[in-house]
């Protein structure tokens, strides 16, 4: 919470504790009323037990009404601060293309659940973006279009790892060019981005073992090239067993367009993947982000009427007793 | 003359059926034989009131002036010390202040006594000093006396002191008199009643005191009232409760039997006014029952 106009808060502050101070220094308010009788045995009456107790109840009562009132004022300055709820809207987020391209070769299936896990939970995190998501093996399924659309991201994932059990996912071995082609899925995947303005980040997580098993039409230095030309960063997911030449040369395909390989073991850690899928966003959108204020007027409003309500009800006590 | 004529008013309202009892009324109890002789007369000397020569035998007796003497002796003094000061400036009833008892009071005993043809003094409190009017038997000097009175209780002055006020008074008056006390709702204490007592041997003595608002009266529950001595108010939401209702007319009781029963102890007759209402009657009747007393 941000007070805009804070001044005119303090101006009202200052006001009401001049007005209050006003109204009891006033020079009428002790002196009598007009054509108030005159009691000559007063003290007498002060002196009473009954009396002092009536007029501690009373003191008791103006005080909490006091105290109310101030609440109220307080409330109302809070109103004239018109304070708002400020919060940073980071305009990339909803700027994000995100394709989540899997290899689902025979080479991959023992830890393509482990990996659609780790991009749910990736879904899961990131909010906002448009999310795609593509399968390959010898040629690339779209299992969905860039989408923002989170329960629809998550029902699919969760379709796909059901339906990854063992038996080929259709669609992923069309052509007899070989299976595994790592870079004829890259460029697929590079594919699916349908808006190509500069105004947006894409990223592909690529997951793969880099094991190609066949002609590719794309080698994956050409894929990543292409990714390069197109302002794209790819980010590899690669399984912890594998070899590390593989690995090493995805590298090196992958560091040039901004991207990097993380290894995913037996217990994927998912928060290096958010975090550098996040890190590397806001590093490529940085400057974009915007303040957003929303006026802020319950707290002020509340603590107003809570006063008022609380300044009546005691001042009706007060009279009433 | 319009606060006495006020009084007169009053009186001759109270007393249209029983004028013959009126003019016993203040002092027979004084002098037991009431047949002495009408022209016992003697010759004028300095100092008799020139209101009692008697002209006409004067004129008879050739040159020398003669004063009825009888009359001269009978008169007795009415002294009526009033406790003037602040707290007269309070209210007795919702429509009535003290003060307007208080000369009503002052005056009713005044005009007794005048009609009668006895001396009127008149003892208050000016600010701290204790302050005396020459008894006279005119009119004039009595409704001046009841202006003393109105003048000394404004609002602005101080409390009247009772306990000097008794005391000049028991100095001022030598000769056997009737003192008439008129004070505040007090209560009698140790110095006080030691006073009255000194009093009660030199003189007749009626105390009459003034009773104070009730400011819990449903009456006057949307009237602001004031304290007279701290200037502040009485907030109407405490007059409200009936319990401080209660509380302060049994301080109020308790007080005024204590105060009839130090006041009887010294067998003065007294009486309690909270109005000018049906004064004047109370006020006959406290003289005629205090003459039985004797």
């Amino acid at each position: 919470m941000a007070l805009t106009q804070p001044w005119y808060g303090l101006a009202v502050l200052v006001v009401l504790a001049a007005v209050g101070i006003a109204a009891w220094f006033w020079p009428g308010r002790r002196r009598s009323a007009a054509g108030a009788l005159p009691l000559a045995g007063a003290a007498r009456i002060r002196a009473l037990p009954r009396f002092a107790e009536l007029a501690k109840a009373q003191l008791r009562w103006l005080v909490i009404e006091s105290c109310c009132l101030a609440v109220a004022g307080a409330g109302v300055a809070l109103l004239a601060a018109r304070p708002v709820s400020a919060s940073t809207v980071s305009e990339e987020r909803s700027n994000r293309d995100i394709v989540l391209c899997l290899d689902v070769s025979g080479s991959m299936s023992q830890v393509d659940r482990a990996v659609i896990n780790s991009f749910t939970d990736l879904a899961a995190n990131l909010d906002g973006e448009r999310i795609g998501f593509v399968l390959f093996d010898a040629s690339a399924v779209t299992i969905f279009p860039l989408t923002d659309d989170a329960a629809y991201i998550q029902q699919h994932l969760r379709e796909t790892a059901e339906a990854l059990g063992g038996s080929q996912l259709a669609g992923t071995r069309v052509g007899d060019l070989g299976s595994s082609l790592i870079g004829d899925g890259l460029a697929s995947c590079l594919q699916r981005f349908d808006r190509t303005d500069a105004q947006r980040s894409r990223t592909v997580v690529l997951a793969t073992d880099n094991q190609v098993g066949g002609t590719p039409l794309f080698s994956v230095e050409q894929a990543a090239a292409r990714a390069v030309k197109g302002g794209v960063l790819v980010f590899g997911i690669v399984p912890s067993d594998n070899s590390v030449i593989a690995t090493d040369d995805l590298t090196a395909h992958l560091r040039p367009t901004g991207g990097d390989v993380m290894l995913l073991g037996p217990e994927p850690d998912l928060s290096s993947i958010t975090r550098a899928v996040e890190a590397q966003q806001r590093a490529v959108m940085t400057g974009r982000a915007r303040s957003q204020s929303v006026p802020l007027v319950w707290p002020g409003a509340a603590l107003a009427l809570l006063g008022l309500a609380g300044a009546s009800l005691s001042h009706r006590r007060r009279v009433a007793s | 003359m319009a606060r006495l004529t006020r009084v007169r008013r009053a009186i001759a309202l109270a007393t249209r059926h029983r004028v013959g009892g009126l003019y016993e009324g203040v002092h027979s109890s004084l002098h037991a034989g009431r047949s002495m002789e009408f022209n016992d007369l003697r010759e004028y000397v300095r100092g008799d009131d020139v209101a009692e020569i008697d002209w006409k035998a004067s004129a008879r007796s050739g040159g020398s002036l003669l004063v009825k003497r009888h009359v001269a002796e009978r008169r007795t003094t009415v002294m009526v010390a009033v406790a003037t000061g602040r707290s007269l400036a309070g209210m007795a009833s919702p429509t009535e202040t003290k003060l307007d008892v208080a000369i009503q009071v002052a005056g009713a005993f005044g005009s007794l006594a005048t009609q009668h043809g006895d001396y009127v003094g008149l003892i208050w409190c000016d600010g701290h000093d204790i302050r005396a009017a020459r008894p006279s038997t005119r009119d004039v000097e009595l409704e001046r006396m009841l202006g003393h009175i109105e003048a000394a209780s404004t609002a602005d002055r101080p409390e009247g002191d009772l306990g000097r006020l008794l005391e000049v008074t028991a100095t001022t008056l030598r000769r056997r008199g009737i003192v008439v006390l008129v004070c505040d709702d007090v209560d009698i204490d140790a110095d006080l009643e030691s006073r009255l007592r000194r009093l009660v041997v030199q003189h007749e003595v009626m105390v009459i005191t003034l009773a104070d608002l009730d400011p819990t009266d449903p009456a006057i529950a949307d009237s602001p009232v004031v304290g007279l001595d701290d200037q502040r108010e009485l907030l109407k939401e405490l007059r409200r409760d009936p319990r401080l209702r209660e509380a302060i007319e049994a301080d109020r009781t308790e007080r005024a039997a204590r105060r009839t029963t130090a006041l009887s102890r010294l067998a003065i007759s007294s009486l309690h006014l909270s109005g000018t209402d049906g004064l004047v009657p109370a006020v006959l009747s406290l003289v005629r029952s205090h003459r039985h007393a004797r």
